[in-house]
């Protein structure tokens, strides 16, 4: 299956993402954002902990890819591997762990600065394929 | 993708939504367009937002776009909206942006097209040098956390009292360079953290620097107030608050999205998050995005500090003398706190400005007295191959936009639509026919902000001008442009 494709938006950057489990849409999302800002492949050598809440699936996707905006342009950490788990209780979290590289050294090609993830329409829908989102970045 | 919803036209410039479209909407929508221009507008889903809009709690008169009106999140690019806080009246992030202040500073020059045409090269290759542009750029100015609470505090003046201009260049901005009621300390450790490098760095987009010529002036007399001659060169300068102001909005759009619940709030899009303007969620916000239209004006302050500098040096003469002093700096992304006149009583609203600009008429008491008598500069910025405009607002912008214009060209084709339509090769040999001299980080930038992926900017003042929602005065054509 694809994992995500680009859309036509007028100021910004679209994407439709696609993966056959939820949790796998999250890290899909993620790789997608990344995917836009720079092809640089970042070593595993750093972890990071990392811990969400939100009132639904769709608002943790927003906070999910906002933060690690967040820590790629203040702390230049690069993510590459995902190892997080989604849970549904009273509310809806995200914890775990991810991997990839401090990048402060390093003199980045960076191809788009996306500036931010935005809530504008997030839906995401399900089907017998699989779950499905679009996301627009602000760049 | 058409959007089909119902437009009235109420006369040649203006096309009312009316709020019995959707369910929940509390007034109408008005589009400032023509038939012509309306076209474009419906092709991408615009209107829907201006609607969205419409649902804002205490939402005064209507939900207004001006005619470079184009598909955002949330608000549209190009909208307007007043709430009154009196009746609980909310601020939203999303009506504001994620680049908090984005704005335009335009400065005059003595400096005509015949004394720079043989060094447009020499000019354009040393801003590029000097001035650092491009994604996640770092300035020269490193700063404490002590520092830069003072700077969020003092906006362009932290910039003036270390050298970096004069007090002069502080009179002739948007609140004097720095909007009072900024609050350091409801500013998370990672905006301060994403802010500490980005201080006199232009970003990437569509931030530019530009040297233009002055080619057409349409009112001689407003012309000559504002310094502006024919044949005169011109600078602008369009950036913001860079990562801070990135951050400050999407750490108060998760409050905001946890507010909704509480204050029983209901919007049909999430990035339309807001609180009632008297909660404590507003006040941090509001507090916060002070504090980020601050460190834009600083921003913009220290990046004209550092075209002075590349002109002194191409020119061997002092800025001073190459006559360089800041016609205006506007702001449009922003929400603000102003008095305007509801059905006969002056009312304290909060207008929201996302990408609009600010157009107060002549008289207004918060103009600075040179521009009393002529009414407020508006800098408006068209692409980098056909030409920008300055226009001055009027009493009619007050009266019907909340004082408000246009703030740019508005996009008409997407990123992904420019990348795959345009050759960077042709695109090089038109800018080299027109012979205007460009520079950027990245070619994929010079391709994504290419002239055709813009609506032509001649048409959309033309009908803020023929609204009298601003007049303009006149028009200047690139002849260099630096592109983040």
């Amino acid at each position: 299956m694809l994992d995500f494709e680009f859309l036509e938006h007028t100021a910004d950057i679209a994407v439709r993402v696609y993966a056959e489990s939820l949790k796998k849409l999250f890290v899909n999302t993620s790789v997608a954002m990344f995917q836009i800002i720079t092809d640089y492949k970042p070593a595993l050598e750093k972890e990071q902990e990392i811990f969400l809440e939100a009132n639904s699936w769709e608002e943790l996707l927003g906070y999910w890819l906002n933060e690690l905006l967040s820590l790629f342009y203040s702390y230049n950490f690069l993510p590459s591997q995902y190892n997080i788990e989604l849970i549904e209780k009273s509310n809806y979290s995200l914890k775990g762990k991810i991997t990839g590289e401090d990048c402060r050294q390093k003199q980045l090609d960076i191809k788009t600065e996306i500036k931010a993830a935005t809530y504008y329409n997030v839906n995401i829908e399900k089907d017998e394929k699989g779950f499905r989102v679009e996301i627009v970045f602000d760049v | 993708m058409n959007w089909e919803g119902p437009l009235e036209k109420i006369s040649d410039y203006k096309f009312r939504i009316p709020p019995s479209y959707k369910k929940g909407m509390r007034v109408e929508g008005i589009i400032y367009a023509d038939e012509e221009l309306l076209k474009s507008i419906k092709k991408d889903n615009a209107p829907e937002q201006v609607v969205n809009v419409a649902f804002l709690p205490g939402i005064v008169k209507y939900s207004l776009a001006m005619p470079d009106v184009h598909w955002g999140y949330g608000f549209s690019i190009g909208g307007v909206a007043a709430t009154d806080p009196e009746v609980g009246g909310v601020i939203s992030p999303g009506g504001v942006g994620f680049d908090i202040n984005c704005g335009v500073r335009l400065l005059r020059t003595n400096l005509t097209f015949d004394d720079v045409k043989d060094k447009i090269t020499l000019i354009v290759n040393r801003l590029y040098q000097d001035v650092p542009s491009g994604v996640g750029s770092k300035g020269e100015i490193k700063i404490s956390y002590q520092e830069e609470k003072k700077l969020l505090v003092e906006g362009a003046k932290w910039a003036v009292k270390k050298g970096l201009g004069i007090g002069e260049d502080l009179k002739v901005c948007e609140e004097n360079g720095a909007i009072e009621g900024a609050d350091p300390d409801v500013v998370s450790q990672r905006a301060y953290e994403r802010g500490k490098q980005q201080v006199g760095t232009l970003g990437s987009g569509n931030h530019f620097l530009e040297v233009q010529v002055v080619d057409e002036i349409f009112d001689k007399k407003v012309a000559e107030k504002l310094g502006i001659f024919p044949g005169q060169i011109t600078i602008m300068i369009h950036s913001g608050s860079r990562g801070f102001g990135y951050q400050v909005c999407d750490d108060y759009l998760r409050i905001m999205i946890k507010a909704l619940d509480k204050y029983n709030i209901e919007v049909p899009d999430r990035q339309l998050a807001c609180a009632p303007v008297n909660t404590p969620e507003a006040r941090n916000y509001i507090g916060a995005m002070k504090a980020a239209a601050n460190y834009a004006w600083c921003n913009r302050q220290v990046l004209m500090h550092l075209m002075r500098l590349c002109f002194e040096k191409v020119f061997s003469k002092s800025w001073q003398s190459l006559g360089m002093y800041l016609v205006y700096d506007v702001a449009h992304n922003i929400a603000k706190f102003e008095k305007h006149v509801v059905d006969g009583e002056e009312k304290l609203l909060c207008v929201h400005r996302k990408g609009a600009t600010r157009a107060f008429g002549p008289k207004n008491s918060v103009l600075p007295p040179c521009y009393q008598e002529i009414g407020q500069p508006v800098i408006i910025p068209g692409d980098m191959g056909r030409a920008s405009y300055l226009l001055v607002g009027t009493k009619k912008a007050e009266e019907e936009t909340f004082g408000s214009t246009c703030h740019g060209a508005g996009r008409l084709k997407s990123r992904h639509q420019a990348l795959k339509t345009i050759d960077l090769n042709n695109l090089m040999k038109n800018f080299k026919e027109k012979n205007i001299e460009v520079r950027a980080t990245g070619k994929r930038t010079i391709v994504e902000e290419a002239p055709e992926v813009y609506k032509n900017i001649d048409d959309i003042v033309n009908i803020v001008h023929n609204c009298k929602i601003s007049f303009k005065v006149c028009r200047m054509k690139p002849l260099c442009v630096v592109k983040g």
